[in-house]
């Protein structure tokens, strides 16, 4: 594999004494040996076997890093010298990118008039404001570099020098106040920010402190206030964790070819190895008596482009690896099993790729998002949430296929489900879309385990929907196996049975048992089977209705819909509602409910008469609906303890909690319009007040600032 | 002159590759991605009591 990254240490000393620096602080002390400056006779001929490189292997661009030591220390008069020669070789063979890194304490106008000239983009190591960069950066007397580094970024600032102005580098320290830090990188108006995790490795591993996570901990507290202040500059790390390109080796799968040229000409391995130990870095090559060919093939160079097969077992295993891709190499450096290892910093990675946000197309448009704060939505709006519904769902199933093996019926069942995924698609979607699948799958993610069998009944109900032959064991679950949204056998002493399908017909293989068909209420599940539906917290299910119930709840449903079809709320009822889960009567209050993790099903007590049972579909329905948005969009900042008075509870509220009262409210109070009385009025000003509470509590997301606001708006409008 | 209105583009729904992709071959880390934003929510919105119409509208 070519290479493409050559970082050129053209000088190999420093005017700083950073006690953090990996290249004279950490074991490897190899810089002692090297000449102070790359002489022009090395810089020719790296810049020779780079250009003989590009050739051979038609590479369409390199990229050269000027690199320390201080690259600096070679004066304006030296780095156009280094930048000549490379662009005299390089630049007719293949487009150079040419960079350096720098402590920008020696930059003058004299270096930024070179460095425009020569296209050359600087990143400037800053650690954020002076007391942090002061804890580390410093002069070899302990004197403060602050002052200068802020001077040469205010002379980069400059419209003449823009160009050249690559970046801020930021190596973290958990003792620093990272919103003090983010703030002084902020102020420099960078065009990129990166943060570099302080070096270690398991032999030498970061302080953990009180946390678990400081350095997670540390990071989310900048992308918090990075979020909210509208990601104001790129932060490569944040970027390439939420799903973006990875432009950094800290994360990510992208292959590392990137080899070190000393200021001698010996090629080396990323520098930043040598704070494993000494001589980590070393290749045995250099540039006069080797091609850049030979250097890649080095088995340390070549082992870091082959992407996931480079990983140790334990992370390629890892559900997360893409997005990690076990972190910087040297991170994973233990003696003995050298770098076969995940990255000592393995749970901060866990930490923060967990709290990323999803990639932007996996959010809700604003259009659509408007049309639900208007409480109703449209049936596009409507079919999206179904659609996010979905995908979670598959989501859940696909995650959950890594834990099926040690559980054979649901390794079975995970493989008969996956066929029938590409054969039958419409049969699998019809299955998925049953309430309790998603239920089943987010419990099992909890906890996966013996539950997972239940992955067979699933992909049987998918078979049969398909009209599929198939031979599958399903498990029983309370005495019931059961199949989503077709029905469930009571089945007496038996852990599981034989359940065989032909033609989509299908018979089970055991001695006692008792088919119990699911009914619909028309286009609706009446679901008193599943075991599953039992997830409304201490919310009593009904038992198995007899037919002449089921005939009441079938007038009684067929009424709500008619009022709710007269109503803004017809699509979002007719387009999400799956399931009516019957609860035990209630003498004394209208009951029901809905989880967030049941999407399509509402959980209610038998009542009065359809119009009862309209407004209480209404607003269980409107929980299901945010929840989905929810799933998709961060409508409030979740890490904000913040807690909200409504008016209907004397305790303060979770946002979300208030969120989804409001969004229920009003609807509610909309359909008690037909309505002028008490109830009407109460309803409303629950609704009003909340709305009023949401705005003025500070942890709305400007989008859950935007969707409440429609929802004033459209308490306004009455 | 095109005289004739041009229909909005229709805004495609989130996780378009999650519904289209079979799902053996959704890659795991995604699912996993994807999956983790359930763990992140409340189960169970809390109950409030909400009076229903006591008769026909």
């Amino acid at each position: 594999m070519p290479l493409s990254q050559f970082v050129l240490k053209i000088v190999s000393r420093c005017d700083l004494s950073c006690d953090h620096c990996y290249v004279y602080e950490h074991p490897d002390q190899s810089w002692r040996r090297q000449p102070i400056t790359m002489a022009p006779t090395t810089v020719a001929q790296v810049a020779a076997r780079i250009a003989e490189h590009a050739a051979e292997h038609q590479l369409g661009a390199v990229r050269v890093i000027l690199h320390g030591g201080e690259p600096l220390l070679a004066g304006a008069d030296g780095l156009r010298a280094v930048a000549t020669e490379l662009r005299r070789r390089i630049d007719p063979v293949t487009r150079l990118e040419l960079g350096m890194q720098s402590n920008g304490l020696l930059l003058t106008p004299q270096i930024c008039d070179v460095l425009v000239e020569q296209r050359v983009r600087v990143g400037i190591s800053l650690d954020g404001d002076r007391k942090a960069n002061d804890r580390h950066r410093r002069y070899a007397n302990g004197s403060s570099s602050h002052a200068k580094v802020l001077a040469a970024l205010a002379l980069l600032r400059r419209e003449k020098y823009r160009a050249a102005y690559g970046g801020i580098l930021c190596t973290v320290d958990v003792d620093n106040d990272p919103i003090a830090v983010y703030e002084a990188l902020r102020a420099e108006q960078p065009p990129h920010v990166d943060f570099l995790l302080p070096h270690a490795n398991w032999d030498r591993p970061p302080d953990r402190r009180d946390s678990g996570t400081p350095h997670a901990d540390w990071l989310l507290r900048i992308h918090r206030r990075w979020i909210a202040d509208g990601r104001p500059m790129p932060i490569r790390l944040f970027d390439a964790m939420s799903g973006g390109p990875s432009h950094t080796e800290a994360v990510g799968l992208g292959r590392a070819d990137l080899v070190v040229i000393e200021s001698d000409g010996t090629f080396e391995q990323v520098d930043s190895l040598k704070s494993a130990f000494d001589g980590a870095a070393a290749t045995g090559f250099d540039v006069f008596r080797n091609s850049v060919d030979e250097v890649a093939d080095h088995p340390m160079i070549a082992i870091r482009q082959t992407g996931l097969a480079g990983l140790s077992a334990t992370c390629r295993a890892c559900a997360i690896v893409h997005q990690c891709g076990g972190g910087q190499f040297t991170h994973r450096y233990r003696t003995g099993s050298g770098f076969d290892n995940p990255s000592v910093y393995c749970a901060d990675l866990q930490e923060l790729i967990a709290a990323m946000p999803p990639p932007p197309n996996d959010r809700l448009a604003g259009t659509i998002l408007d049309d639900l704060g208007t409480a109703a939505g449209e049936p596009a709006s409507i079919d999206q949430l179904v659609a996010v519904n979905e995908a979670m769902v598959r989501a859940q199933l696909r995650d959950l296929s890594r834990f099926v093996d040690p559980v054979p019926l649901a390794a079975e069942g995970w493989d008969l489900l996956a066929r029938l995924d590409e054969e039958s698609p419409e049969a699998v979607r019809t299955v998925l879309a049953h309430p309790f699948v998603r239920s089943w799958a987010s419990r099992c993610r909890a906890t996966p385990g013996a539950d997972l069998a239940r992955f067979a009944g699933i992909a049987a109900a998918a078979a049969i929907h398909a009209g599929a032959d198939a031979r599958i064991t399903v498990p029983v679950h309370k005495g019931r196996l059961t199949l989503p949204g077709i029905g469930a056998f009571q089945v007496e002493n038996a852990e599981q049975a034989a359940l065989v399908i032909v033609g989509g017909e299908f018979e089970l293989h055991t001695t006692h048992q008792r088919w119990q068909p699911s009914r619909s209420l028309g286009t609706v599940l009446l679901e008193d089977t599943d075991p599953d539906r039992d997830c409304f917290d201490d919310l009593e299910i009904a038992d198995r209705l007899d037919d002449g119930e089921v005939k009441r709840w079938r007038d009684l449903l067929d009424g709500a819909l008619d009022i709710i079809d007269t109503t803004p709320y017809g699509p979002g009822v007719r387009g999400t509602l799956r399931a009516i889960v019957p609860l035990r009567p209630d003498a004394h209050r209208e009951r029901s409910a809905a989880a967030r993790d049941a999407f399509g099903a509402v959980a209610v007590a038998p009542v009065a008469d359809p119009a009862a049972l309209s407004v209480l579909l209404v607003h269980e329905v409107q929980h299901l609906k945010l929840g989905a948005v929810l799933d998709v969009t961060a409508l409030f900042d979740r890490d904000d303890p913040h807690t909200v008075r409504v008016p209907w509870r004397e305790d303060p509220r979770p946002m979300e909690g208030v969120l989804q009262g409001t969004y229920a409210f009003v609807a509610v109070a909309d359909m008690w319009r037909a309505r002028p009385g008490p109830a009407a009025d109460r309803y409303r000003t629950w609704a009003s007040g909340a709305v009023d509470a949401l705005l003025e509590g500070g942890a709305l997301t400007p989008a859950g600032r935007r969707f409440v606001e429609h929802l004033r708006a459209k308490l306004d409008s009455w | 002159m095109d005289r004739i209105a041009r229909q909005e583009e229709p805004t495609p729904p989130p996780f378009e590759d999650l519904r289209n992709t079979p799902l053996a071959r959704i890659p795991i880390d995604r699912a996993a991605q994807v999956a983790r934003v359930n763990d992140r929510s409340e189960g169970q919105t809390a109950p409030v009591g909400v009076a229903a119409f006591g008769s026909a509208i």
